[in-house]
């Protein structure tokens, strides 16, 4: 949804993968499955992983956003993940992590 | 159309698909406007067993900007919730449907209405009963009224309607995209060496029979005005505000994650727009319609190239051979098009028109601009401001205008002087057009809010 004039990014929710706002950085949840990963229960911490952006209502977690996230691995190599959640998106970079759900979607 | 279907991407996505948007100040309560987003094209109303209805995944807005930035001051978002009352019957209906209330009435749909002024969000009003489709006699029995009760008034003079209507929007789709044919003029028509056409026609309405979902909100002028109150200048800026609709979706959506149903995840993204009509229909490119869906209009600049020069003018004094010789002058000239600019991205400046203006600023946007301070008129013209009547299209846009009329003449030429006097417009510019007009509406238009006629019924299609 646009933004109202007090806020800060009027455009940021149009298109929020071309500019998303920095944030501090923080752990996330990451889902366990693979590269376009549904997770729908036992997310994981992982830890270290750096919170480079999000875009959404709220940095919080909101009590009604359930336990289901979806990860969106954009570079196997960078560790660059997007994680939905809610009405919001995070994006981390974590190459362990992006290896880790990699190699869930292989199975391996 | 208007905006029927006319991105590739959201021709997939009917449910949030707009496809045409009013703004004008309401004739039977002039201290009010009216705003009316339609969505879902080209309803067949014998649409059993599933009957048409808002997405409950999708939120519908209508933006408003009153002091000329394209950034919206005041917003509407209209939220839906599907309820079913017997999960058990394959009927939407298990009875005559005699109220809002009746319990023969299975799948029901219920709207939530949040005003978002500077930042500020307030619920306005919630569960409340959107109408039936109009199914035929024995459902839906005596559908006015069923509609009727769906008209809501929210308190502050806010009255909200969000449901089937007729689709009010007339064009000659068939012949206008089978490459630009004008029944009535189709003999002057290029046509290819294939000498098809040997005569004019009438036209036909392609929209005929078919509805579409309204959501219309009636707000008092003074709640979304610059100043909070009733502006009384034409010539002002700050009487004018810009409108425009659109829908988001969550960016990810899972497939069959709940019992077969879809559920979304992530920011709302925006995945359709709409501010004047035909602007993403023929004047942006195949190649950027989904890309001008999803951006806000504030960015509308990278798509003034397309405003100033236009295809369609490009196409008419090709495919009408002879017909446009002083169109094709200009063509020629290169020299872009400040008129439909000045109509589509910024308004009209004081003193080009006399005792008219809706300009609200240099921020290029696709609004439809609305000067609050014009009063409905007494008589109005379908052909609007190019028939003299300053409360029409592109005033904002009434439900009757001829916006296809306006807009093809605008593109010919006809309102090119505005910009330079010198130009003399083709004497076919003043009189070109597809050939339907609010004659070829089988349901008539509404005196009163949501003032878009009831929808046709399906067991009434198609009609005798």
């Amino acid at each position: 949804m646009p933004q109202h004039k007090q806020r800060p990014n009027p455009s940021q929710s149009v298109s929020p993968g071309d500019a998303l706002p920095t944030a501090s950085r923080r752990q996330v949840l990451v889902g366990t499955a693979a590269g376009l990963a549904v997770v729908a229960a036992a997310p994981v911490i992982a830890q270290g992983a750096g919170v480079v952006a999000s875009a959404g209502a709220g940095d919080q977690p909101r009590p009604d956003e359930g336990d289901q996230l979806v990860a969106h691995v954009r570079d196997l190599r960078s560790g660059d993940i997007d994680v939905f959640v809610g009405e919001r998106q995070v994006r981390i970079r974590d190459r362990a992590v992006a290896a880790r759900l990699a190699a869930a979607g292989s199975g391996t | 159309m208007s905006s029927h279907r006319e991105a590739p991407e959201i021709s997939k996505d009917p449910v949030a698909d707009n496809t045409d948007l009013y703004a004008f100040v309401s004739p039977d309560r002039p201290d009010t406007v009216t705003l009316i987003a339609n969505f879902i094209p080209l309803q067949g109303p014998d649409a059993g067993p599933n009957f048409f209805e808002f997405g409950d995944d999708v939120t519908y807005a209508i933006h408003v900007d009153n002091d000329g930035d394209a950034q919206p001051n005041v917003t509407y978002e209209f939220r839906f919730s599907t309820r079913l009352r017997n999960r058990e019957t394959f009927l939407y209906n298990t009875g005559p449907i005699r109220a809002l209330s009746s319990t023969t009435w299975n799948r029901r749909q219920f709207c939530t209405v949040t005003r978002v002024r500077n930042g500020v969000r307030t619920v306005l009003g919630s569960d409340l009963a959107c109408p039936p489709c109009n199914i035929g006699p024995l459902s839906t029995p005596s559908y006015g009224g069923l509609a009727s009760a769906a008209t809501h008034n929210l308190g502050q003079g806010v009255r909200v309607f969000t449901g089937q209507r007729a689709d009010g929007f007339y064009v000659d789709l068939g012949s206008v995209f089978d490459l630009l044919d004008l029944r009535p003029f189709e003999q002057l028509h290029e046509q290819y060496g294939l000498g098809t056409f040997t005569g004019p026609a009438n036209g036909v309405n392609g929209t005929r029979q078919l509805n579409v979902h309204s959501i219309a909100i009636q707000v008092p002028i003074a709640q979304l005005s610059r100043s909070g109150g009733m502006p009384a200048d034409p010539a002002s800026p700050s009487s004018v505000i810009g409108v425009w609709a659109a829908a988001y979706r969550q960016k990810v959506t899972i497939r069959g994650a709940s019992d077969g149903e879809d559920i979304g995840t992530g920011p709302w993204v925006q995945v359709s727009r709409l501010g004047n009509p035909l602007v993403n229909e023929v004047i942006i490119p195949l190649g950027h319609k989904d890309g001008w869906n999803s951006r806000p209009p504030a960015g509308d600049s990278v798509f003034a190239e397309y405003v100033t020069h236009p295809e369609v003018a490009a196409l008419l004094p090709s495919l009408y051979p002879g017909v446009f010789p002083n169109l094709a002058a200009l063509n020629a000239s290169g020299k872009p098009r400040l008129d439909l600019a000045a109509i589509l991205m910024t308004g009209i400046p004081s003193g080009l028109i006399p005792g008219f203006a809706n300009f609200t600023g240099t921020t290029q946007a696709d609004l439809l601009r609305l000067n609050l301070a014009i009063p409905p008129a007494g008589s109005p013209s379908t052909l609007g401001l190019l028939g003299g009547d300053l409360a029409g299209f592109p005033n904002g846009r009434r439900v009757a205008d001829d916006i296809v009329a306006i807009e093809l003449r605008a593109i010919a030429g006809v309102t090119y002087p505005l910009v330079d006097p010198t130009f003399t417009p083709d004497g076919a510019a003043g009189v070109v057009d597809d050939g339907v007009t609010t004659a070829n509406l089988d349901i008539p238009y509404q005196a009163h809010f949501p003032y878009l006629g009831l929808p046709h019924s399906g067991f009434r299609t198609p009609a005798a």
